[in-house]
């Protein structure tokens, strides 16, 4: 039943993130004219105002911060709260408590990546624009890719760090840092931004006049970072293996 | 099991920076019995208990639990399919209900007992439906005792098991830790409460400053410790008091008070031939073999 | 049967449990062929660790007062003779209730009179020797 305690240990955090980005999705498609009128002057095409605000823009931050927050929690949290000794004597390997709770982890970001795409084409009929299901679900793979790697970035931190603000500050401090790095002159042709991967930007694939996603869509990036993401856990594991709770 | 000891350990120590939390321990709990564990707070109770459960890694010596040695984690892990536990932190996840966490817990057990559960549950009077975090620590601490008390392990290792409970809960509780003696369990557990060590433990062990200071058996205790208190009426000498049997000699006054753990018979004796104006021989309880022995750190 | 055990009181809880047993089988108390509890039963009564119950049945059972059967249980085996011991347990309390009113006559108070019979009791060769 440990996926079951995983799944009641972040359903909070799950749920509210959730709930954040369905009715984010839902201003941003009703309140069209509100918005853009925010982002640039000119009158913009409705596909582009959809990129600039969800999937390159505002969004994608809400999605980042989110997705770094959904990996909290873990041992160290126990520890911080008196439960550490129930759960790591129990008869289960650390490394398995560590791999149910990053599983489940793994699959809320997977589901809220996905709600943009669920919601904003259906939504965006309603006001009478349009946007394509099958763009949709390329950004959703985008940002599942990407999203899998800033969670283990925070997932990480949580089973280094302990106490209720270290882990998620030093999350984004590092979070931070690796984007400063990948957007250094030297590392730009490696393509490392995460954030740039999520948007697309930068990647010959996509029309920035029309912000939509064209030619053959090279999916290696998104997928290195996916591998990435869960070759994480291994640190994880060891790291967790060698606490003393 | 036909094992001799459930518990082992040699020399285990565990130092955090310089502090040495447990220095160098051979500890060893007979199997089929009741060991109680004393010690002052800090004295390294827990921590030992920690490394007996693969909770904290020992930085020098060796431990084996059933048998199993607990610094292999998968061994430990196995290990710890046989243990029923119950730790000083009696918390547990705040957000499952009652029914829930007991689910939960199950399920990782071959050896529960249902009627035993369900009579604990109608003992302790916990509604299944209320969640751990409206439950009061009494009733936390109950929980924690149904989930390792509805089990039969080989061994059960509770950790101050009385904290936070009223004393018909504790005069229960004793009960059920002599029902499982009683069932062939190995029942392994510290408490500050040394009445009620001194009732129900075959062995008692006493860990101060993180080293073992006395393993004694209680019934030898009681027919051999005695505290013999001399009265002179000229100036005593207490050097010559240094006797095989002897562990603690005080002076006060005139009056010399000697604690014993054997050969009472033969000090007082000794003690006759140095002229006292009076000889009282009394039995001793646990608790002041406890005080004395952490007082002045003597085996 | 209730017993009181005293963990303080110098003596192995089994000793005492064994001397409450015998005390009440020879005041016929406890009477041949009753059966006395289990040994978990009488350990969770009294809330004692089984092994001292049971080493205390295992050494009555050495010394004949109890029978235990395989299986079904312990029996107490009183042989004929108990209900002398009773009486002579009953004169000697006579005894010892003139001794300690002529004791306390001469001046003594209960605590040294007490001390006395301890001393007696624990070390008696001690006692001979000092006189």
């Amino acid at each position: 039943m440990l996926w079951y305690k995983a799944w009641r240990e972040s359903q909070g955090t799950f749920l509210l993130s959730a709930a954040a980005i369905s009715l984010l999705c839902l201003a941003f498609a009703m309140l069209r004219q509100e918005a853009s009128g925010g982002i640039s002057d000119e009158p913009l095409p409705y596909a582009v105002y959809i990129w600039k605000i969800v999937y390159g823009g505002y969004l994608r931050e809400v999605f980042v911060i989110l997705v770094l927050l959904l990996g909290m929690g873990g041992l160290m949290r126990e520890r911080d709260n008196g439960t550490a000794g129930f759960t790591v004597t129990l008869p289960v390997s650390r490394a398995r408590l560590v791999l149910v709770r990053a599983a489940t982890g793994l699959l809320e970001v997977l589901g809220l990546a996905l709600l943009p795409a669920a919601l904003i084409p259906g939504l965006s009929a309603l006001t009478g624009e349009s946007y394509s299901y099958a763009q949709a679900w390329q950004f959703a793979l985008l940002w599942g890719a990407g999203g899998t790697f800033i969670f283990m970035i925070g997932f990480l931190s949580s089973c280094i760090f302990a106490g209720p603000y270290t882990p998620p500050v030093a999350g984004f401090l590092a979070l931070m840092v690796y984007s400063v790095l990948s957007d250094l002159p030297i590392m730009e042709r490696y393509s490392l931004d995460v954030h740039d991967l999520m948007s697309g930007s930068g990647m010959p694939w996509l029309d920035l006049n029309t912000a939509r996603l064209i030619g053959p869509v090279s999916w290696t990036p998104a997928a290195v970072f996916f591998l990435i993401a869960l070759a994480l856990v291994v640190p994880a594991c060891s790291i967790t293996r060698r606490q003393d709770f | 099991m036909s094992r001799a000891f459930a518990i082992e350990t040699h020399g285990l120590t565990k130092e955090f920076g310089k502090f040495a939390a447990v220095q160098s321990l051979d500890l060893r709990v007979a199997a089929n019995r009741t060991t109680g564990f004393l010690g002052r707070n800090g004295s390294g109770k827990s921590t030992t208990i920690k490394m007996l459960l693969g909770m904290t890694h020992p930085t020098g010596g060796s431990a084996t639990v059933l048998g199993r040695t607990v610094t292999d984690e998968q061994a430990n892990r196995e290990t710890r399919r046989n243990i029923a536990y119950v730790g000083e932190d009696k918390q547990l996840y705040r957000y499952m209900t009652v029914e829930h966490l007991i689910r939960f817990t199950k399920s990782f057990y071959s050896d529960w007992e249902p009627d035993v559960h369900e009579r604990l549950l109608k003992r302790f009077q916990l509604p299944l439906d209320r969640k751990v975090k409206a439950l009061s620590k009494g009733m936390r601490t109950k929980l924690a005792l149904l989930l390792a008390l509805s089990r039969r392990p080989e061994l059960l290792i509770l950790d101050e098991p009385g904290e936070g409970l009223d004393p018909v809960a504790v005069e229960d509780l004793l009960q059920d830790l002599v029902s499982a003696g009683a069932n062939g369990i190995t029942v392994f557990f510290s408490s500050h409460q040394i009445t009620e060590v001194e009732r129900i433990a075959d062995q008692v062990c006493i860990l101060d400053r993180g080293k073992l200071v006395a393993d004694l058996s209680l019934e030898d205790m009681r027919k051999d410790y005695r505290r013999i208190t001399l009265g002179f009426s000229n100036e005593p000498q207490p050097a010559k008091f240094r006797l095989p049997g002897v562990r603690n000699i005080q002076t006060s006054g005139r009056q010399i008070t000697l604690i014993a753990s054997g050969n009472a018979d033969a000090i007082v004796e000794i003690a006759r031939d140095m002229g006292p104006v009076s000889v009282d021989v009394a039995p001793i309880g646990l608790r002041e073999v406890f005080l004395d022995t952490v007082k002045t750190g003597v085996a | 049967m209730i017993f009181a055990l005293n963990p303080s009181s110098g003596q192995p809880l089994y000793v005492q449990l064994m001397q409450q047993i015998r005390h009440a089988i020879e005041t016929g108390v406890l009477q041949h062929g009753d059966e006395m509890p289990g040994i978990r039963t009488l350990a969770k009564d009294v809330v004692v660790s089984h092994n001292t119950v049971a080493k205390a049945y295992s050494e009555l059972e050495h010394e004949g007062l109890l029978e235990l059967r395989h299986g079904s249980g312990a029996f107490v085996s009183a042989r004929r003779g108990t209900r002398s011991r009773a009486e002579r347990l009953r004169l000697s309390r006579t005894r010892v209730q003139k001794l300690v009113a002529s004791l306390q006559s001469e001046g003594l108070t209960d605590e040294e009179i007490h001390r006395l019979f301890e001393a007696e009791l624990f070390y008696p060769a001690l006692t001979e020797n000092n006189e």
